[in-house]
């Protein structure tokens, strides 16, 4: 296969990985090098599902020993295989860079071999770019679950951010789709990261020379909807995660129909309104104070498809409102629906000059109409007398609807989809 | 009522504000013009009117110039009276003014700048340099782009860093920039794209088309992310239209056909030694 094929076996093997950030990382244009890393990474692109393009995102090889069921590159998928040189990923990267395509590469594998023989051919990659290439752009590598802590340790060396995915959301789901991988494993992994981020970042506050460790610190990702596993499980384990191993982010990825798929796994649309919430539940936690816990309504729960999480609690906990925007402290006014952080801090600073009614609200670009049911302000406000009727959820509601495989996203939810950093 | 022309660049407007508050202007009674049959020179309209002894010291709050080099670049016409209207109360009442995220002129002001501040960001991410052999075997890296407002100037400097070493010229319809390894400099611009193709687009097209998961079709996001004028100039851009299409049949393909029925104990061919 000549250079174009192959470009599209890989590239088309590696999206499902959700992850296109290319942001958190800090590292400077060199005079004689080419590229910098920004701290918050550039969009270069969107592909008609209207995700961003910001990385070259590639497996070095989609062959693979595992067989993970959900996975469209696993061992008996009966799909073409095809492979890149490290050499010949470093250089597109760089031609690639250098008409502004992207911001860098994010380059995983296909399992070949052995853990640590696969790690070695990531890391090559990356050698080439920083080494050869003088490349400064933004480097993100996959950490190969099981391989060895030195590789570990040259790979954030080299790379801006590291990431091992945790793949499903609980051991049992991992036994049964995907036998080859280990929950443990992975999870050291992660650990072994997290030592060496911490280290890195105290040896460079005694030693301001000392060399950087990923920058961007490490992720992760999960599929979602592979397997029966509920929301409240999953948002759980997300908040584990983020708290045992101090990751970035975590990635939901619904699980989508790929060429030759497992026929025993759902055929059906990937549940992008389920995978849309969990983004907006995960933000509730990192973002506005929310636990886990709470997010849900009970801990073997889903989320609400039809609206979001923020409103829904606000909903089961109608007694916190009407919260005045005038003298509410900041931690209460994250949990006003319609009142984003961004909002937030704009109500804090303007009212430290008027008194806020529905004009100031609307200019300050806060979701009047939404929030207007749950607070006090300066002014009238009528829509407070719905908070106490018994119909004020299905106000919120959107009129019921069957959604097909192209509409799902429909409405409000379409624009505000992301899975992009703040 | 008093029309001054400026001639649309932000120092040219601060010079004339300068002078028309030294003079104690009031913003109602001058308006601001690009016109050039319209409006005094600057400097009649300053020589026009005797200097206020009681006009302030001129004290502009910190955050009025980087606010206003923004406004600046934005295309909407009502821009220098807008600026002139805030830098009058800026002087003053002081910086507070500036503060106040509810009062409506700064909002106006905060409104451009952001409107500015996105255009900038996306001139950074959706400038397309071709490469062009020059010669003795030098290369130049020349793109063509259609920015909303007039933001090349607040954007070419990262090119600058990003790109040191490279040679590079970026072409707008109403200026250009050039990077020749050791200096930026400007002029003027070309009205369409004049570049060649280079061959790492077929590869970049090649890619585009396959990072997309066509079960995951958004056309709604997509326009939101990616407006259509933009696509003129984007090589990806031809591709669009296309990959839209085709995105349901090749669902429904995939669908029609998973993985026959008990491939699970296939091994995966060793990956070919090249």
């Amino acid at each position: 296969m000549d250079r174009l094929a192959r470009l599209r076996v890989l590239a088309g093997a590696a999206r499902y990985d959700a992850s296109c950030a290319s942001c958190g990382s800090d590292r400077p244009a060199q005079r004689r090098g080419i590229g910098d890393g920004a701290r918050s990474g550039i969009c270069h692109s969107f592909t008609p599902d209207g995700r961003c393009i910001s990385l070259l995102k590639i497996l070095l090889t989609n062959a693979c020993m595992f067989d993970c069921h959900y996975c469209a590159n696993r061992r008996s998928a009966d799909v073409p295989r095809a492979r890149f040189a490290p050499r010949e990923v470093a250089d597109l990267a760089v031609e690639f860079y250098r008409r502004n395509y992207i911001e860098g590469l994010f380059l995983s594998s296909g399992i070949v071999r052995s853990a640590d023989h696969t790690m070695e051919l990531l890391i090559e990659v990356a050698r080439i770019l920083r080494q050869e290439h003088r490349f400064g752009g933004y480097v993100h590598l996959k950490a190969i679950p099981g391989a060895s802590e030195d590789l570990v340790a040259r790979a954030g060396l080299l790379a801006d951010r590291l990431s091992v995915n945790i793949e499903l959301p609980t051991a049992a789901d991992l036994a049964r789709l995907a036998p080859d991988k280990d929950a443990g494993v992975i999870e050291r992994g992660m650990h072994a990261i997290r030592v060496r981020l911490e280290g890195a970042a105290a040896e460079r506050g005694r030693r301001p020379g000392a060399p950087r460790f990923a920058t961007a610190g490490q992720t992760t990702q999960m599929v979602i909807g592979a397997s029966p596993t509920n929301d409240g499980t999953i948002l759980a384990r997300a908040s584990q995660l983020y708290q045992a191993h101090a990751l970035r982010r975590v990635y939901y990825s619904a699980y989508s129909p790929t060429p030759a798929a497992d026929p025993g796994l759902p055929l059906q649309a990937p549940p992008l309104v389920r995978e849309h919430r969990l983004y907006q539940a995960d933000w509730l936690m990192r973002f506005y104070g929310f636990e886990a816990a709470e997010i849900v309504e009970r801990p073997d729960a889903d989320l609400a498809l039809d609206i979001d999480p923020k409103l829904a609690w606000a909903l089961r906990h109608r007694a916190l409102f009407p919260v005045d925007v005038n003298t509410a402290p900041r931690e209460l006014l994250l949990r006003v629906p319609g009142l984003g952080v961004r909002g937030v801090e704009r109500i804090l600073d303007a009212r430290r000059f008027r008194r806020l009614g529905p004009a100031e609200l609307a200019r300050l670009r806060v979701a009047v109409g939404r929030a207007s049911r749950f607070v006090v302000h300066a002014g009238p406000n009528p829509a407070l007398r719905t908070l106490d009727r018994e119909d004020l959820a299905a106000r919120f509601r959107p009129p019921p609807r069957q959604l097909g495989l192209f509409e799902a996203l429909a409405g409000e939810a379409a624009v505000t989809a992301r899975t992009g950093e703040l | 009522m008093r029309v001054v022309r400026v001639d649309g660049s932000f120092e040219g407007w601060r010079e004339v504000a300068r002078a028309l508050l030294a003079r104690g202007m009031p913003p109602g009674e001058v308006a601001f013009t690009e016109e050039e049959q319209l409006g005094l020179l600057p400097d009649e309209a300053a020589q026009e009117l005797p200097r206020d002894p009681a006009a302030p010291v001129m004290r502009v709050p910190a955050a009025f110039l980087p606010l206003a080099r923004k406004v600046a670049c934005h295309r909407e016409p009502s821009r220098w009276d807008r600026l002139y209207h805030v830098l009058w109360r800026a002087v003053r009442q002081g910086g507070r003014v500036l503060q106040d995220a509810a009062d409506e002129d700064v909002l106006a002001l905060e409104r451009m700048a952001a409107a500015v501040r996105r255009d900038v960001e996306r001139v950074r991410a959706l400038v397309r340099f071709r490469r062009i052999a020059v010669d003795g075997g030098d290369e130049w890296f020349v793109a063509f782009h259609r920015p909303e407002h007039r933001t090349l100037r607040l954007a070419a400097p990262f090119f600058a860093r990003r790109y040191a070493p490279m040679r590079w010229s970026i072409l707008t319809p109403e200026a250009s920039a050039h990077w020749d390894r050791r200096a930026l400099s400007f002029g003027p611009g070309v009205p369409r794209d004049p570049g060649p193709e280079d061959g790492a687009e077929a590869l970049w097209r090649a890619y585009y088309a396959a990072t997309f998961n066509p079960a995951r079709l958004n056309e709604r996001l997509l326009r939101a992310h990616l407006p259509r004028r933009h696509w003129e100039t984007l090589p990806e851009g031809r591709d669009i239209a296309d990959l839209v299409r085709s995105a349901r049949p090749r669902v429904e393909a995939m669908q029609a056909s998973p993985s026959s029925a008990a491939p699970r104990q296939v091994r995966a061919p060793p990956p070919r030694r090249r």
